[in-house]
Formats: C-alpha cells, structure tokens, sequence
C-alpha cells in the first residue's frame, strides 16, 4: 500500500514509460542515441573486420606458407610480426619502423604546435604587421597533399653532394651555392618537417581560436601583478590553451603516424623504414596480408593511447568555460621596433611554405622536360592531341579536358556534401557532448565520433570496399553515395573536435536565457549558438571539405574512374604525365583557396578570419 | 606616496572619443569613485592609469613620475607602475586553485615560500575564505570568487589599488557586506583606491571623492556630500541621490529686483530666494527640490496632493505625490503606509534646493522655496 | 535509462557480428571450370556465336592494370558487338588493388567477367583457392608451354639502362659489375632500383635470384667476371643470397617511379648511373623530347635512340622478364564471351589494337608484331632472367624478411 501511494498510484511501466519520454525530450540526448547508434555500426563494425582479418588466414598464399586452412583462426600474423627473429624479420618490419614513425610524428608535432602556435599567438596578441597575408596564406600548405610539400622540399634541397638524388642540383644550391647533407634532402629530418609543416595550419586554427576567444583579463591580471612576458606565456596563456594542444597534438599525431605518402617519398636513400611503409608492402603482398592487419591495429592502438590521454586530461577538475557572453577589449602586445623584423620573418618562412610551392607546381606544369627552363610550352594546358593513351578517358589540354573538368565538379560536389554532413554533425555531437559533458554516454560517442581518423584511410577504404560487395549492400557498389558515406565518416572527427571545443567554450547561460523565452531547440541552435560561434564552426564545414577535395588513398578503391578529380591525377602520374599532374594540383589547391576567399566574402568567416586577421 | 595627476587625457578610436580631455588629480591616500552612466568612459579612464590602455593624448603622472606622456612618447608598461587591478569579472585563473592565484603575485616577486603562505592565510582569515583555498575558481561562488580576486590584488600590498566594480555581480546583501569591508581595507592598508562604478549609492558611500563622468567628459569632481548637496549641473543632479532629484520646470519665470524668482506650476505660484541673487535669468528654468525637501504637512500648511504611489520599506517609505499633474517624490520616516488615492498635504522645506539653466544644464542658484 | 541504452548497444553488436559472420559462402566452381574446358575446345566461329547468344544486351566487365584493354574492348565491340562496361575498363588499378578486391569472389560475390592482372606469385594462390582461372584459346598456334595455364597476356621486361652522353663512360658486360664491391674492376657504383617495399615486381625479381635459372645464371656469370668458381659460403644460402645482398647494398638511389626515372632523370644522368626500369617507359622518353623540341616522331625517336642505353650484351641476364595475365573470376557472369574476348586479344588484331607497335610491349604468341627496333620475345626469353610461375608461389616469407633486411642495413 505504502509504495504504491508513493508511486503516485502509477504502474511501474507508466513510469518507466515517462521516464523515456522526459528523456527524450531533451534534443541532447536523441542526438547522442541516433550519433550512437549510426557511429557504433559504422566504426564499430569496421573496426571489428579489421581485428578478425589480423586473426585468420586469407587467400592468396598464407594458407602454403603457414600449412593452415583458409579462414582458419589464428595469432600466426601477430607472432610473425612481433617476434619474428629470422633475420630480425619482426626488428626491420615493425619495431624499428614504429620507433622511426612515432619519433617522426611526435617531431611533426612539435613543429606543427611550435609554428602554428607561435603564429596563432602573434596573430591575436601582438600588433604584428602583415597579420591579413599571413592569415590568409598559412592554410595553404594544408591544403596542398603531402606528397607535394614534400616533393618540393626534395627540389628544393637536393644537391650535387647527394648521390641518392642523382648529385642534382636543386633550387637553394642554384640560388645560393649552399649545399646540404644528405639527411636534410632524405630521412627522418625532412619527413617530419614537411608533416608538421603540412600539419601546422591545424595548429594555428584550433590554438588560435582559443586565444581570440579568451577572455583578455586573464593576461592583463597577471600582468599587473608583475609576471614577465614570458611568464604569462608560460604560467597563464598557456595552460588555458592547453587542451587546444593537446586536441592539436592528438590529430597530428594521428595523420603523421600513418602518413604514407610523405615518408614513401622522401625515402630515396633507402635509410628511414616508416610504419606505414611496412604496413602498405605488407599489405600488398598476397602472403603477409594478415601482417599488415595486425600493423594497422596497432597504428590504431597507439593513437587510441593518445585519445585516452586527451580524455583524462580534459575531464579533470582543472578545465573551463573561458566564453562568458561578455566582450572584452583585446590590448595587443606592442612589438616596438622589433615587429617589422618578426613580421618580415614570419612573412617569409609562411611565403616559402606557402606560395613557392604552388610556383613550382606550375612550372612543372609547363615545361616538358622536367627542370629544365628552355623546354617551356603551353602544350599541356591546350593542346587537343591526346598526350597519353594509356589513360582513361580525355587525355588532352588540361584546359580542354573533359575528363578532368568532369572529375573536377564530381570532386567539387563530393566534398561540398561531406562539408555539410561531417559539419552538421560536428555542431550536433558537440552540443551533445558539451551539454552532457562528463557523462559516460556522451564520452562514448565523442570518442567513437573521433576513431575514424585514427583508422588508416587505406583500411577504412578497403573495409567499405568489402562492404559494398555483401548481400544486400550491392547497390552502394561505384556509387557516389558510398563515397559521401566514407567521406563523412573519416572526416568526422575534425569537425566533431572543432564543435566540442566551440560549445565547451560558450557558457551554458547563453543558451538558458534562450530557453527561459521558449524558443525551441532548433531555432537556439541557428540564431544564436550558431552565429556566436560561428568562425568556428565554419572551420568545422572547411576542414572536411579541404580534406575531401584533397583525399585519395581513401577513396582510390571505391571510387569510378574518372569520378572524383584525386583518382584522375594518380592516372595521370602513374602514366607519366608528370606535367597535367601537377596542373591538377596546382587547380585543386586554387579551387580550395578559391572556396575559402568565397565563403569569406559570403559569411565574413573563414579559416583565417576565425582568429583575427 | 603617490599622487596621481592626469592632464588633457584623452582616448579616441578612429573617430569615437571614448575620453575627451580628461583632467583629474588624485591625492594620496584617497578613495576615489568614477561614477557615471555605461559607456561614458570611466572603465577607460581606469584603466588608462594602469596602463592597461594607451591613451591617444595627454599625461599621467604617479606619485611625482611621469607614467606617460604622448608627447615624448613615455609610456611605463602596467607590471612597472605598481598598481594593483581588480577586474569586475574577477579575472582568476580557472586552472589554478584559490591559493595559486593568490600567491602568483607574491612569487612573482620572488617571496620566500613561508612569507608567501603567511601572507595568503592572512588574507584569507581577513576576507573570510580559508577554507576555499584549495578550491578552483569554477567551485566557489561569486562571492567566493570575489574575495579571493580582492585577496590577488591586495597580497602585494600594491600603493594603489583599481577596482572596475567589483561589486557589480554580487547580490545585494553580500554587496552591502562587501562594501563595508573595502571602506575598512581602505581605512587599514593606507592605499590609494580607485573605484570605477555605475552605481551612485556606492559612489557616495564608499568614496572621499567622487568624478562624476558622462561622454568621456568630467561633470564634477567632489566630495560625495558636496555633490549630492551642490550639484553642478543637472546631469550631476539627476544622477545622485536615491530616490532621484524631483526636477520641475518652472513656468513663466521672473527675475524681481532683489534677486527673487517668481514663478508658476500649473495654478500654484512659486516664489524661490536664493542665497545669492540671481545675476541673469535664463531663458528656461529648472528647479531641484530633493524628495527630503518635500514633506507631508498638516491639514491647511499648503496645497493638497494626491497620493500617486507609496513604497514602505520599513525605515521610511517613499511616496510619490501628485500635485494637479505634477508628480513628485517624497521620503517620509518612519514605519508608516499611505493609501493610493489618498489626499495628504504638502510643502517644501528646507535650504537647499536648487535651481538650473535648463538650456545648459548649470546650477544657478540655491535657496528657499516658497509658495 | 541505462539499461535500455546497454540492451540497444548489445543488440547492435549482436547483430553486427551475425552478419559479419554470415559473409562467407562459396562461390560454384566447377561450372565454371566446365565451361572453360568447353570453351577452350571450340572454334572461333562457334565461341563467338555462343558468346553473343549468352550476353545478350549485358555488357562485359573487365578490369585490368593496363588501358590497352579498353582499346582491345572497343575494337571487340566493333568486331562482334559485343557490348562492354566503359566505367569499369577505364579504370587502371594497381595489382594489390585487384587482388584485394577479388577476395570477394570467395565468397560468391560478383566482381568482374576478366581481370588482367600481374604478379605470378600472389596469382598462382588465387588460382589454387579457386578465385581466378586462366582460359587457353586451343586454335592460336605457337603458344610455348610455358606462357600456358596460366595463359600470358603481355610480356613486359625491366631492363638495366642507362645515359648513352659522352659524358658517361659505362662499360656493362656482366651483371655482377652490379654487386661485388668497389674493388672490383668495372664496378658500377651508381645503381637506381624502386624500392621492392613499393613495387611487387622489383620483389619478385630480388627473389627469382634464389630460383633454379636465376641461380644458375648467375653462376655462368661469376665464373665469367671472377674467373674462378662460386664456392658456398656460410653467409649465404645460395649465389642468389649473395647477389641480392650486395646487389641492394650497390643501390644509390631507391626511386619513386619508373616513368619518371626514364623521362627525366636518365637523361640528365651524366654519373654512370645504371637504372633498372620497365622498358615500356621507353615511349615516354620519345614522348617527353617529341614534345620539348616540338620534332616530328621520326626525329624524336631518333633523338630518344641517341640518349638511351639498352642493347648492351651482358652475362648472366639484361633484366627481368614478366607477365600480365588474362584471368576469369570464378563469379563471372559472361564465360564464353570472356573467353572470347581473352581469344581476341591473343590474336595479331586485338594485341595491336591494345598495345601494338610500342617498345617493351610483346605478346605470347610469336605471330603479333613487336616494334620496330624492339628485340623478339625469344631473344628477351633467352637474355633476361624469366618469371618463374612453378618457383615464385613457393617462396616463403623467410626469403622475404631476408630482402628486407638488407635493404633495413642499406644506409
């Protein structure tokens, strides 16, 4: 009698019944079910595969080499991989190499937070000159793949004392007479410089974002109470900063670990074995596909280490809101005398980075005999001869392509579409998040939301790829629809990272005086939180769509020939034609920077303007 | 011991002045206020002294050295000119603990470890917080946090102490609190302070002068008392003083030979003497009759009002008076209530109210009101 | 609530796992089978007309490593309309792409009617797990014994080359001038190799050393280049150990890409460098000066013969000789038009129409035509070192990991 007057007289199903209902209705949560729900099965799943492939054995020669069956379970791949001393076989294929790549990448990200951070840091502190060409200009070498910073510092920095590069001479020795050794052309030390190079943008984006929206007193307080420049650098500024790092740090890491083509690259001495590396020729090789498996969990593992670092260290007591609705008047640093100095610096280093690549890309383009200044035509760019027949479709002009102007708008809608759903879904999983921060579920789905980038994209291509042949999922095969699945699930994570760090920085107030008023959910999300943090959520649009136009391990198995504009420049580099390859490029870059410009006359936001320019 | 002096301050942005040559001169040992309206400059004006902002002209001297001067291009950064800042969001550090916060000053200025424990447990016994050290900022409340901000700026027993109102996000209770132990800290740390406020109650208080500030202009600059009795204008007179300044406009004003102004409001003829006569009468008139100057009287001592609205608040009640259209404010002591509706009896008293140029806003006299 | 979201999330994965698991059943095999051997009995006339009836209005999917099949494709069309995938043959893969994606076939997914495929190692298991089979057209005479089952396709060859400039002055005659040691007299000490990491091709020949021919190959020449015999040693296994050792540690540069090496960089080479590259890169240098010096085809290749040092003679093997093989999927959905298709490109009509009249280009069947310029198949037969088919699928790992290492101590 007693506990039933204490139910009200409701049933315990009528209960558990309103208990759903009231759950429901907080847009947080359906959010964080449905994200759960899709990302579980769409990561999850993947992940699963990749772990039963590094557990049995495939087709194509390991049954003859291990005398076991086809399909049969077994830890044969991992014990070869680990501890496989026959001609230190487990030493050269994996430990050596996993030294070699967590150095590299740990090195890149020093690089990238050091660059990047230091800009940001002027950008929005200091009076520095030039701050709109540097704005602008320093996302472009994340725009430009990898492989082609990388290829430009080869150009750049071989010469004739480096045998492994012919004794050629490149640009610095032709300008300058300076030569380098030849670890600065080949090797850990250029590898990890063009990643963190690549990857310095990020830096400048996330940590820059930070520091715009923090709140000034903080650093003038400490001022006041006589700290040193430099103290406040170290004592204040950055430990508010930190989890931006640290956020940083995680994706670079992440890209720079499982970096294939930067290392493939700039290997021409043979003397500096990646995981990667090791990982694709195993992979390759019918007989130690189950190797490979085993290599890509453990890339997974490593950066699964660095996520659960992340985690501890942002959900301890110590972390914050630093937006508080209240606009604070930002005094910049006077730089004095020496701004035009660090200005010119910083000037000249981004430039080099920068635009001296996107040079040489079109010279490249317009001279047959690579290198070689007196062989200058236009004859790639307009000529309707069918240059090379060994590749599919058009293989004419650039300018008269149509193959690769109909590749070009394939890509153009690809990437727009992925922009759109990885964004969207950023904001939403980081309203999610941030609402419900510290709970177990949302910690569930902000992690899941972030593994596809530590999947390598050659595994994550490959998984769909197995996918799209299953029963009942044939229809996806070639699809440009499979393309937008993969694309939005792989470009997830940044999106989702930049959407938690905008609405963990916005106090919960903001949105409570909205809902006080009873404006619904939908309508709080678009006009306010929306535009109040706006420039970064931008940033969560422009980074997968940066990513996608530039992306092709990832789709090179299951894109159509000729669909997206990536898989047409391998052609056209495979084949040969060295030259309409890098005027590819030379346009994807462009048409990226060209979208950027656009949405920042459109929106008034942009990559560069989210931090101050 | 520091003075501190500014002459023709002024901080311009592109084409808004936010501080329009300021000339202010701070004595040693003073708790200044700088009152006025938002946006009329005072928060800049602070912060300026600091040397948080650069202002556009002007010098500013502390204690006998120049800090800065546009001229010669003097400008001492904030961590030299030994001040002390109090942030009216209070500006702690999330990532730090009470105690961090507190004592980053002190080792700042390389303080043994025991002096800087000393110190903090002092300040904390002091302003009620010992038991929050060891807490972060993002667990303690505002009040908390304020007590902690203000033990920050006090540690190192800076000459001069800003304050950008403090108490602002406190409620009322705690600002009372609060209010009466900065005017104790005032008394026993010998400092100069500053305090920037929008609230003229605080202002009148707290201060042992008050600069009064609209559009980046200074209105006044006096001791509380003196602006609340002698406003200079009719800014000054609308601003101070809780209820408000009750300010008719006189009708048809007439300057008499000896000095005398008659006029009307609405069918009452109104006959004001000041204490020193009146040299030219301007073309509007203003007249200033503060609510205490207004009192309920009996039956036959002067014209009947109705009353309009009447407020208790224990101490006294403030009731508002309608006289044939007029609306007027008066206090009355004591525990008492007035029916709305009600008609009462009023008249004016006192020496001091006040008459304005409407035009220019300037007082021009002040006297006795008679009707 | 937390109770329903557990029983949600379990019951996704209870799921996910039953049908990751339903994923595996196999495709019939020995239809297919049949159907070969019937179809490697007909004649021409009787396979094309039973091809056309059995496609009807479907189309052929073929997919290859090279894109003269789609050429082949095209000219099929117009020879027996029968109608083919554009998508799908205008696409080119990289090896490691098709075999991955033929692991569906295992499991009786449809993937493709022909994929042209190279890499006898990793070929040979598929054909064993019953993935691909090779079809023998039974009327094309003069097919040797061993470009059969399974059948070649293409021959392609990756010979050492070099900078024919005055200022090189390489005198190569024997093939351990490019292992050995700096002491020895003709050493060659510049030596450009793709890395066998990034390039299935260059592992197999590092491997086919160990092979029966290449062992006894090598041998010939060490006796013709030290004078003395090879005796065993307890560092090496073989003679082919010992080749491949020194042979990566002679490397100098590890390139990027054969095309690219041929076009660019060997011309400009004034240092002795050798490089070993596909031939068949050979039209690209033609190409790259045709276009730098705006010269008719006759002048370029004139030019191009000037630059590129191929025709040396040279002990024990010029370079490594592959194949590319035609093979059926055991999910093909068209057979006989298949097979018929595969017949087609043996023949003098469909090969030219791929890949005719190129260097570095050469069929199986001796009656196609080679380049003008260009050597016969048998001469290659003869002077290179051959893919073995019956050798290569035995290799195990070890020898693998032993390449590695050498390459892992190259510095």
């Amino acid at each position: 009698m007693k506990q039933e007057a204490r139910n009200n007289g409701l049933s315990r199903s009528r209960r558990s019944w309103n208990n759903v209902l009231s759950y429901l209705r907080q847009p947080a949560h359906i959010i964080l079910i449905v994200f759960a729900v899709f990302l579980t099965l769409s990561v999850l799943l993947p992940l699963l595969s990749l772990l039963r492939d590094s557990l049995t054995i495939h087709i194509g020669g390991e049954a003859t080499e291990y005398g076991l069956s086809v399909g049969s379970w077994t830890f044969v791949h991992w014990f070869q991989l680990l501890f496989n001393s026959e001609y230190n076989y487990s030493i050269i294929c994996f430990w050596k190499p996993l030294l070699n790549s967590t150095l590299m990448a740990l090195v890149a990200c020093l690089v990238a937070v050091g660059f990047g951070g230091a800009l940001a840091w002027l950008v929005t502190r200091t009076n520095l000159p030039f701050k709109k060409f540097i704005s602008i200009v320093f996302v472009f070498p994340y725009i430009m793949p990898s492989w082609s910073i990388a290829m430009f510092w080869e150009n750049f920095f071989k010469n004739s004392t480096v045998a492994a590069a012919y004794n050629q001479v490149g640009m610095l020795e032709a300008i300058t007479h300076i030569t380098v050794p030849e670890w600065c052309v080949y090797g850990f030390f250029p590898c990890a410089m063009c990643l963190g190079i690549h990857y310095a943008p990020f830096a400048y984006i996330l940590i820059g974002g930070v520091l715009r929206n923090m709140d000034a007193n903080l650093e003038e307080a400490a001022t006041i109470l006589k700290a040193s420049r430099f103290k406040i650098l170290r004592k204040i500024t950055l430990p508010i900063v930190k989890p931006a790092i640290v956020s940083t740090i995680l994706l670079v890491f992440a890209s720079s670990i499982s970096s294939y083509t930067v290392p493939a690259f700039l290997n021409k001495n043979g003397s500096f074995a990646t995981i990667s590396i090791t990982m694709t020729s195993l992979l390759n090789q019918s007989t130690t596909k189950g190797m490979g498996y085993a290599l890509a969990i453990v890339l997974l593992l490593l950066s699964v280490v660095i996520l659960a670092i992340n985690s501890y260290i942002t959900s301890r007591r110590s972390s914050f809101t630093t937006v508080t609705g209240k606009s604070g008047q930002v005094s910049l640093i006077n730089l004095k005398k020496k701004r035009y100095v660090i200005g010119t610096i910083a000037v000249i280093i981004v430039g080099f980075f920068a635009i001296v690549p996107l040079f040489s890309f079109a010279f490249e383009s317009l001279l047959a005999i690579p290198g070689s200044i007196s062989s200058f035509t236009w004859y790639y760019w307009i000529t309707p001869d069918q240059i090379e027949t060994r590749v599919a479709g058009d293989s004419c002009g650039i300018l008269r392509n149509a193959t690769i102007w109909k590749a070009i708008g394939g890509s153009l809608l690809l990437s727009t579409i992925v922009a759109l759903v990885a964004g969207t879904s950023g904001i939403l999983i980081g309203y999610a998040v941030s609402h419900k921060r510290g709970s177990r579920f949302a910690n569930y789905v902000s992690n899941l939301a972030f593994f596809p980038y530590l999947i390598p994209s050659l595994s994550f291509g490959a998984i769909y790829f197995a996918i799209s042949y299953m029963n009942g999922f044939s229809w996806l095969h070639g699809t440009m629809f499979l393309l937008i699945i993969v694309g939005s699930i792989k470009f997830l994570p940044f999106a989702s990272k930049t959407g938690t760090n905008a609405m963990l920085q916005v106090s919960g107030e903001i949105e409570e005086a909205a809902i006080i008023e009873g404006i619904p959910w939908w309508k709080r999300m678009v006009r306010i939180l929306f535009p109040i943090q706006k420039s970064s959520f931008i940033s969560g649009y422009l980074l997968p769509f940066t990513s996608c136009m530039r992306e092709l391990t990832l789709f090179v198995l299951i894109a159509g020939a000729g669909s997206i504009i990536t898989v047409v420049l391998q052609n056209f580099e495979i084949s040969g034609v060295t030259q309409i390859s890098n005027g590819i490029n030379l346009i994807i870059i462009l048409i990226v920077i060209g979208v950027n410009l656009l949405v920042n006359k459109v929106t008034g936001a942009s990559i560069d303007k989210g931090i101050g320019g | 011991m520091p003075e501190i002096v500014l002459k023709n301050v002024t901080k311009r942005w592109k084409k808004f002045v936010g501080v329009d040559h300021l000339n202010l001169s701070i004595p040693d040992r003073a708790f200044i206020t700088l009152l006025g309206p938002s946006g009329c400059g005072k928060t800049t004006t602070l912060r300026m002294i600091a040397g948080l902002e650069t202002p556009t002209e002007g010098e500013i001297w502390i204690g006998g050295t120049c800090v800065f001067d546009s001229v010669s291009g003097i400008n001492i950064p904030p961590s030299k000119r030994n001040v002390g800042f109090l942030f009216q969001n209070y500006a702690l550090w999330p990532h730090m603990t009470a105690y961090q916060n507190i004592a980053f000053g002190l080792e700042n200025l390389k303080w043994k470890k025991n002096d800087v424990k000393a110190r903090v447990d002092e300040l904390a016994s002091m302003l009620k917080i010992e038991q929050f050290l060891h807490r972060y900022p993002s667990e303690l409340s505002g009040g908390q946090q304020q007590r902690v901000a203000i033990a920050r700026t006090l540690a190192p027993r800076p000459q001069i102490l800003f304050m950008d109102e403090p108490l602002s996000n406190l409620d009322a209770k705690l600002r009372l609190e609060m209010r009466t132990e900065l005017k104790r800290l005032h008394a026993t740390t010998n400092s100069t302070f500053v305090y920037v406020t929008h609230d003229q109650l605080e202002a009148m208080t707290l201060a042992t002068h008050v600069c009064l500030l609209k559009e980046g202009v200074v209105q006044q600059y006096d001791s509380p008392l003196k602006v609340y009795a002698h406003p200079s204008n009719l800014f000054v007179a609308d601003f101070v003083g809780s209820p408000a300044m009750n300010l008719i406009a006189a009708e048809n004003p007439k300057l008499n030979e000896d000095g005398d102004v008659d006029f009307s409001l609405k069918d009452l003829k109104m006959h004001f003497v000041p204490n020193n006569p009146i040299e030219k009468m301007p073309e509007h008139l203003t007249i200033g009759i503060r609510p205490e100057n207004i009192r309920i009287v009996a039956e036959g001592k002067g014209p009947v009002s109705k009353i309009y609205s009447s407020l208790p608040s224990g101490m006294e009640t403030t009731v508002r008076l309608d006289l044939d259209g007029t609306i007027l404010t008066s206090v009355v002591f004591g525990i008492i209530d007035f029916p709305i509706g009600g008609e009462v009896p009023l008249n004016f008293f006192g020496k001091g109210i006040l008459a304005f140029d409407s035009t220019t806003g300037r007082l021009i006299g002040e006297g006795v009101l008679k009707i | 609530m937390k109770k329903i979201r557990c029983l949600l999330l379990s019951a996704v994965a209870v799921a996910a796992t039953v049908g990751l698991a339903s994923c595996e059943n196999g495709g019939d095999s020995t239809t297919i089978e049949a159907t070969i051997e019937a179809a490697e009995k007909m004649s021409e006339t009787e396979l094309a007309a039973k091809a056309v009836e059995e496609i009807g209005s479907g189309k052929l999917i073929v997919r290859s490593q090279t894109s003269g099949c789609a050429k082949v494709l095209a000219a099929f069309k117009t020879k027996y309309g029968i109608d083919y995938d554009e998508t799908a043959a205008a696409g080119s893969y990289k090896d490691y792409q098709l075999y991955t994606a033929l692991d569906v076939v295992s499991s009786g997914q449809y993937y493709s009617d022909m994929v042209m495929i190279q890499d006898i190692r990793s070929l040979k298991q598929y054909m064993n797990d019953k993935i691909l089979y090779s079809y023998q057209p039974g009327d094309i005479e003069g097919i040797a014994t061993e470009d059969q089952n399974p059948m070649a396709g293409i021959y392609f060859n990756k010979l050492f080359m070099y900078n024919l400039s005055e200022k090189n002055n390489i005198n190569f005659t024997n093939v351990w001038q490019l292992a050995g040691s700096s002491s020895d007299t003709g050493h060659i000490g510049h030596l450009s190799f793709q890395s066998p990491s990034t390039e299935n091709i260059n592992m197999n020949f590092l491997l086919s050393m160990t092979s029966p021919s290449g062992i006894s190959k090598l041998t010939t020449a060490y006796k013709d280049y030290y004078g003395a015999d090879y005796v065993e040693s307890d560092d090496y296994a073989n003679i082919g150990f010992k080749f491949i050792s020194e042979y990566i540690t002679n490397v100098t540069t590890f390139h990027s890409s054969d095309t690219t090496a041929v076009k660019a960089t060997l011309p400009a080479d004034t240092d002795n460098t050798v490089f070993y590259c596909a031939f068949a890169k050979y039209k690209d240098l033609i190409k790259a000066i045709k276009t730098a010096g705006s010269l008719t085809d006759e002048e370029a290749a004139t030019e191009a013969a000037k630059v590129l040092g191929w025709e040396d003679q040279i002990d024990g093997f010029k370079g490594f000789l592959y194949k590319m093989y035609p093979m059926i999927p055991a999910t093909v959905k068209y057979p006989y038009a298949t097979c018929l298709y595969v017949r087609y490109l043996m023949t003098s009509e469909g090969f030219t129409a791929g890949w005719g009249g190129e260097y570095g280009y050469y069929s199986a069947n001796p009656a196609n035509d080679i380049k003008e310029g260009d050597k016969t198949i048998d001469y290659w037969k003869a002077n290179c070192l051959v893919e073995d088919g019956d050798y290569l699928p035995t290799v195990k790992n070890s020898v693998v990991s032993f390449v590695n290492a050498c390459i892992a101590s190259h510095s």
